[in-house]
């Protein structure tokens, strides 16, 4: 009975790999649907700049507003954004709920040597895991499609994921506290959804009446939104970059603190 | 079966435990030192509270190494609780707490990593197949994956379902999931295994199955502890038993010192067909030391079974049935429990 030592691969206390052993759960989960998932990774954007992107474009082409850009360089980056942000919260709401509700796989990782954290930040993990799948893969579509027009497009890969980052502490906290399953679809229908749409992925944030705007300003994913786009059409973003980065890190590192809150929350017995 | 753990547990009785070389080392250590290295687990003044009610008031609990040591108790009475303390996944309330030489309150991690655990409702990933189940487990603890997989197979086949290794365990029934939990809780190859009502809801071949995987794990020095709702279970097993009630200790002792402190060495039971039976205790009393009154039966606690039957006889009255039996752990339950007693 004293062969743990020789058979673990690391003392996981000191190291912190206990998020990492964490995120191998949902990992297993996720090979068995793998497959579908980037299949419509890649489906998704295909549809968005076919459908909406040539469709929308014959109208807005090289429109004032856009400043001059074709319209579907102009919502690609702000769809690659988006999408890893929808992905990654949409990770976290009924499947965050479902663990510590429905299912016990949080209970079996609570007997475990894994802390609390660990359990946390492995969930967060398997999120910008999916996230990170789908950037990419909307990336290259966007590259097949010769949307890519600065030699920093790649760094919209990393705005696509700051987008993520951002959220998904906020959306676990939100779902880790919620009192029953259909606050999970309010938050779909009047969260995700129109941070989605007033967050100038579809148009400028300047087409919103000024009384509207302030909310895009406090919303992570007109931030990430921004950055992505500024990246692959290789202009300024319009506040200044860092600014930017400054809200995406800012909800990054609260939404942390509100899901660990939560977190012990519910866990405690 | 059943004979066999009676055999093995008189022969421990009779020789100490241990190999020659830790009895030596025992008789040149001083006591207090000893008490301290050697108990998996010592509680003192443990309290759990939940809002205003408290489910363990104060309980006080030594357990060496080596030893299967019982909970049992009515429903409620606080044995999960304590075992999720003892799990480290619940913090005490107050108290102080150490397991294998820590403390729970600051070393959780550490502890967890050596413990296994099977508790009262299941945990395991019903999307996951048995394999699967047992292999990500073990990936929580640090285990490699070869090692994680041969121990998976290895443990499949202690619990007697390498058969199902790829089934979901969605498809598992009750007795089957059971059992995969108690293999589970070996991929970490514990020192302490703690097991809240392990064999509750499987059938008498699967239970013995689990009882003689038990008390291997016992005869390799593994450190056993169980709660129970079945007597014969805790008489089988358990070196050493505490009755808990209300969030308390109501007794601690062998199942024969339980047995031979709170009842007597007989037992009569008799069923009446017609009569109530409150109005029966009435006409028994002074029958037997004591008579206790259940819904069904009612039970005299004799030293001498024969007389007392003789005496119930003598004054007339005609139970429908009489059975003369020695008294058993479940007299003891009862009597430290039961809230029917009439003494
Ligand atoms: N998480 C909790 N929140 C509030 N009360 C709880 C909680 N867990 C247990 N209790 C209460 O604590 C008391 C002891 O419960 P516990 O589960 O420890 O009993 P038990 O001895 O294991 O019973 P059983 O034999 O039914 O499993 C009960 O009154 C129960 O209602
Ligand atoms: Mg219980």
């Amino acid at each position: 009975m004293t062969t743990v030592s020789e058979n673990v691969e690391s003392p996981s206390r000191a190291t912190g790999s206990g998020a990492l052993h964490a995120f191998e759960h949902w990992l297993l989960n996720y090979r068995r649907t793998w497959h579908g998932s980037v299949f419509s990774g890649f489906l998704l954007p295909l549809l968005f700049i076919l459908g909406l992107g040539m469709a929308v474009g014959g109208y807005v082409n090289g429109s004032d507003a856009i400043g001059g850009a074709d319209y579907v360089a102009f919502i690609a980056p702000g769809l690659l954004a988006s999408t890893a942000f929808q992905i990654a919260t949409g990770e976290l709401t009924w499947p965050v709920y479902a663990a510590t509700r429905w299912g016990s796989q949080y209970k079996a990782m609570q007997a475990s040597p894994l802390t609390n954290d660990d359990i946390l930040n492995g969930h967060l993990l398997y999120a910008l895991f999916r996230a990170a799948v789908s950037a990419v893969v909307f990336f290259l579509v966007m590259a097949a499609f010769g949307l890519l027009d600065s030699p920093l497009a790649p760094l919209a890969i990393l705005a696509a994921m700051l987008t993520a980052l951002a959220s998904i502490g906020a959306v676990y906290a939100i779902s880790m506290s919620v009192k029953n399953e259909s606050a999970l679809s309010i938050v779909h229908r009047f969260g995700i959804l129109p941070l989605t749409l007033f967050s100038a992925v579809f148009f400028p944030l300047d087409q919103l009446p000024l009384a509207i705007r302030p909310l895009a300003w406090i919303s992570p994913v007109w931030h990430g939104v921004e950055l992505s786009r500024a990246s692959t059409l290789g202009v300024a973003p319009p506040w200044p970059w860092l600014a930017h980065l400054a809200v995406l890190v800012v909800w990054a590192v609260g939404g942390w603190m509100f899901a660990r809150a939560a977190l012990a929350k519910r866990l405690k017995v | 079966m059943i004979r066999t753990f009676r055999a093995a547990r008189r022969e421990r009785r009779a020789a100490p435990p241990g190999n020659g070389r830790r009895i030596r080392l025992d008789s040149v250590t001083p006591p207090l030192y000893r008490r301290r290295v050697q108990d998996m687990i010592s509680a003192r003044g443990l309290i759990k509270r939940y809002g205003d009610h408290t489910a363990v008031d104060g309980i006080d609990i030594n357990v060496p190494k080596g030893q299967a040591f019982g909970f049992l108790g009515p429903n409620g009475a606080g044995k999960s609780t304590t075992m999720r303390m003892i799990g480290c996944v619940s913090p005490p309330t107050a108290g102080e707490l150490r397991i294998l030489g820590m403390d729970a309150a600051t070393d959780g991690a550490r502890i967890r990593a050596r413990l296994g655990v099977v508790p009262q409702d299941d945990t395991l990933d019903t999307e996951l197949n048995l394999l699967e189940n047992l292999v990500i487990y073990a990936r929580y603890f640090g285990i490699r994956y070869k090692v994680a997989r041969e121990r998976a197979r290895e443990l499949l086949d202690f619990v007697q379902l390498s058969d199902r290794a790829e089934s979901k365990v969605e498809d598992l029934s009750g007795g089957m999931r059971r059992r995969l939990t108690i293999a589970r809780s070996l991929i970490n190859e514990p020192e302490l295994v703690m097991l809240d009502e392990p064999t509750t809801g499987l059938d008498p071949q699967a239970r013995h199955l689990v009882w003689e995987r038990l008390f291997r794990l016992k005869q390799r020095g593994v450190t056993l502890v169980l709660t129970t709702h079945y007597m014969d279970e805790a008489e089988q097993l358990c070196d050493r038993l505490v009755v808990m009630d209300g969030g308390r200790i109501a007794a601690e002792g062998t199942p024969r010192q339980l047995i031979e402190a709170h009842v007597t060495r007989e037992v009569v039971e008799l069923r009446f067909n017609t009569e109530d039976h409150g109005t029966i205790a009435e006409k028994l009393d002074g029958t037997a030391q004591r008579v206790e009154v259940l819904p069904d039966r009612v039970l005299l606690y004799t030293d001498d079974g024969e007389s007392t039957v003789a005496e119930v006889h003598g004054r007339g009255l005609q139970p429908a049935s009489v059975l003369e039996r020695r008294a058993t752990l479940e007299d003891v339950f009862l009597r430290l429990t039961g809230r029917t007693l009439v003494d």
